[in-house]
């Protein structure tokens, strides 16, 4: 039982947290950010203007078939070699991440608006509304409500992507468990601690990400009545 | 490793590309087979089966890939076994796919109305032939978009292998760097490039595809 | 002379919609548009206040005229506070109840305060018939009773004239009645309206005016009762089956 390593782990409980809480950090600040640029970007991609829309979809292809992992890698080094300035691993994170979001968050918003039906835009306009009234009294509000469940499905999985961020140096949850796991190692080779510290990373995650996609799901069924 | 000219840098990626390829196509087809399995399961209700199936996928679906793959590699083999980095890819990308095509296949399937269930039923066709001819069919038609956005995904996720040593394309760019510091630049590039290469026709391959089976069924 | 339309022509790429259309209103009187589906008049009704443009020709609302050809979004924004309208499909916004619905437009766009607007909101609402469901979501309402909000809707902006599009196509026929009574009441107060409808009955009975028309053309201009029993063209003797 004292293999397991698990009193290690209770030792090594703050850094632990501390670790966590910069996760947390980066995703909450990625989604809040991806939620405000999305819905602007958003709304720009119902834009007719041909190179507008053009750029802002090559942008969103590059995002979504380009995994963060890589926008990371190549954000990190290759701005650091090319331009030469030192750049900050977290500033870098928080800027991938967000970008993702955002284009993430955009198309989504971007359908939902052509498929409102054209009635509510032509409503509005009737009884006088300008564009900026029309949009912010009758076309967000609705675009907000219904992508609720997709903006909570966003906040999983940043959670859960936000940890590769240690591969550029931050010092989030793995990289701090990695570094107890090699001092443990270093003090007692047959230590199984890092059957221990992974198993319990995964039940850690589980509890933060399943709660978040059970509301998702109730919210999907809450606003398919609207 | 030496890196004498361009060539080298590239052929060094081609190789990269094809491991992530052969990892990928392995863990889509093993996905694909354990996401039928289950859904069947899931839609013919064997209670103690589905908890099970549920615990699965949600477990899978709600923790990074990147910890699931530490615990196998590193951590198991403490009480389990130890395997080569290969296996250890695949098998998680397997079962991480295998979680999202059940839910893509399962959602697709509530689709089919159960008067279709009922109707083979009373034509006296087996359940085998149900499967076989009736629901599978028509739930791969439906869910075919999902099916092929969780294969992309799978694609790019081998990326995160890197991290247990898998020679894929961004562990040799990072292996590179760290040799050659000068050549970030084309090495960036170069990943970028490879992993278009693959997507890219992946992407297309699959829209086609797409197009083809929802005819076949929709006639759209 | 409150709106007058002088030689409207508009075409959709090359089908021409609306050819050379002429027509007065005068303040107070009520002229209900008729047709055969794709004649033009729908179309008709949405060029008066600027959701389609006009190609050619000028509509005068209180002797200024309001097809400017350097028309934006912002000048339509003024043109719509005197020109309301109803739409066959209701198009309440979901997502507010029906007070904000009505409630909206008064106050964020004539820039009136919430007490007014609602006092105002809550008269109309009780002239409909539908003041108990004032904090109700439109989801909750029926057909008719949409239709009769989104008029309260148009009404609360105090606009010069209400353009009415086939507001009791989309409608079972009991609920066709209880709108059509609104319109009616409406009529008795005064209010200017273009009526577009299929309702031949009501349009007897509620018309000042009958515009006929077809293939985008006015083919006839007449009375209702003459219109109804001894139309002037062949047309619209055909349209009645006479």
């Amino acid at each position: 039982m004292q293999n397991l390593g698990i009193e290690y782990i209770i030792k090594a409980f703050p850094r632990l947290l501390d670790g966590f809480i910069v996760t947390i950090e980066i995703s909450v600040s990625s989604l809040i950010l991806s939620i405000f640029f999305g819905f602007i970007i958003g709304v720009l991609m119902t834009s007719k203007n041909k190179v507008v829309n053009f750029v802002l979809r090559i942008v969103l292809e590059a995002f979504r078939l380009i995994h963060p992992l890589i926008w990371l890698v190549v954000l990190f080094f290759g701005v650091t070699y090319a331009f030469n300035i030192q750049t900050d691993s977290m500033v870098v994170s928080l800027i991938v991440f967000t970008l993702w979001g955002t284009f993430e968050i955009g198309d989504l918003v971007r359908s939902y608006i052509t498929s409102l039906p054209k009635s509510q835009f032509e409503a509005s306009a009737a009884i006088g509304l300008t564009k900026i009234q029309m949009y912010v009294y009758v076309i967000l509000p609705q675009i907000i409500i219904r992508s609720l469940p997709a903006i909570v499905n966003l906040a999983t999985r940043l959670i859960k992507t936000t940890n590769l961020m240690f591969l550029i140096g931050v010092s989030e949850i793995m990289k701090v468990s990695q570094s107890i796991i090699q001092v443990v190692y270093y003090n007692n080779p047959n230590s199984y601690i890092s059957f221990t510290m992974y198993f319990i990373l995964l039940l850690v995650y589980f509890m933060i990400c399943y709660p978040l996609s059970l509301f998702s799901k109730y919210l999907e069924k809450r606003f398919s009545v609207v | 490793m030496e890196i004498r000219n361009s060539f080298d840098l590239v052929n060094i990626f081609i190789h990269a590309s094809g491991v992530t390829i052969e990892v990928a196509f392995l863990s889509i087809i093993i996905a694909f087979i354990i996401g039928l399995i289950c859904s069947i399961a899931l839609y013919y209700k064997i209670t103690v089966v589905k908890a099970i199936i549920y615990m699965y996928v949600e477990f899978f679906r709600n923790t990074p890939s990147l910890v699931q793959v530490y615990f196998v590699f590193y951590g198991l083999p403490k009480i389990f076994v130890k395997l080569d980095s290969f296996t250890c890819s695949v098998l998680v990308l397997s079962l991480l796919g295998g979680a999202y095509m059940c839910e893509a296949m399962y959602a697709g399937m509530k689709v089919i109305s159960k008067n279709q269930r009922e109707l083979a039923m009373a034509i006296g066709l087996s359940k085998f032939d149900t499967i076989r001819y009736l629901i599978l069919p028509q739930t791969i038609s439906i869910s075919i978009a999902a099916i092929n956005n969780n294969a992309i995904f799978l694609t790019k996720e081998v990326s995160v292998m890197k991290i247990i040593l898998l020679p894929e394309i961004v562990y040799q760019a990072f292996a590179i760097i760290s040799l050659r510091a000068d050549l970030t630049v084309p090495i960036m590039i170069l990943m970028i490039v490879s992993y278009l290469v693959i997507l890219i026709p992946m992407s297309y391959g699959f829209s086609v595809l797409e197009r083809k089976v929802r005819f076949a069924e929709f006639g759209d | 002379m409150l709106l007058q339309l002088k030689n409207i022509r508009k075409s959709f790429k090359e089908n021409i919609v609306l050819n050379d259309v002429s027509f007065d209103v005068e303040k107070g009187e009520v002229i209900a548009i008729l047709g055969r589906s794709g004649c033009g008049k729908s179309t008709l009704l949405r060029c008066i206040n600027g959701l389609e443009e006009v190609q050619g020709g000028e509509i005068y609302l209180n002797e200024a005229m309001i097809t400017k050809p350097d028309a934006n979004y912002k000048h339509w924004c003024e043109v719509r506070k005197k020109i309301g309208m109803v739409f066959q499909s209701y198009d309440l916004f979901p997502h507010m109840n029906v007070l904000k619905n009505i409630i909206l437009g008064p106050m964020k766009v004539e820039k009136r305060s919430k007490e007014e607007a609602v006092k105002e909101a809550l008269i109309h609402l009780e002239r409909v018939g539908l003041l108990e469901k004032v904090a109700a979501y439109p989801r909750e309402l029926s057909g008719g009773q949409k239709q009769r909000v989104a008029i309260c809707r148009a009404l609360c902006m105090n606009p010069e004239i209400i353009l009415f599009d086939e507001v009791t196509a989309a409608l079972d026929p009991e609920m066709v009645r209880e709108v059509l009574d609104v319109i009616k009441g409406l009529r008795d107060q005064g209010l200017t309206m273009l009526i577009v409808t299929h309702e031949m009955a009501f349009a007897e009975k509620v018309a000042d005016k009958i515009i006929f028309m077809e293939n985008g053309k006015i083919v006839e201009v007449n009375t209702p009762d003459k219109f109804f029993s001894s139309p002037n063209t062949e047309e619209a003797k055909r349209f009645l089956n006479l």
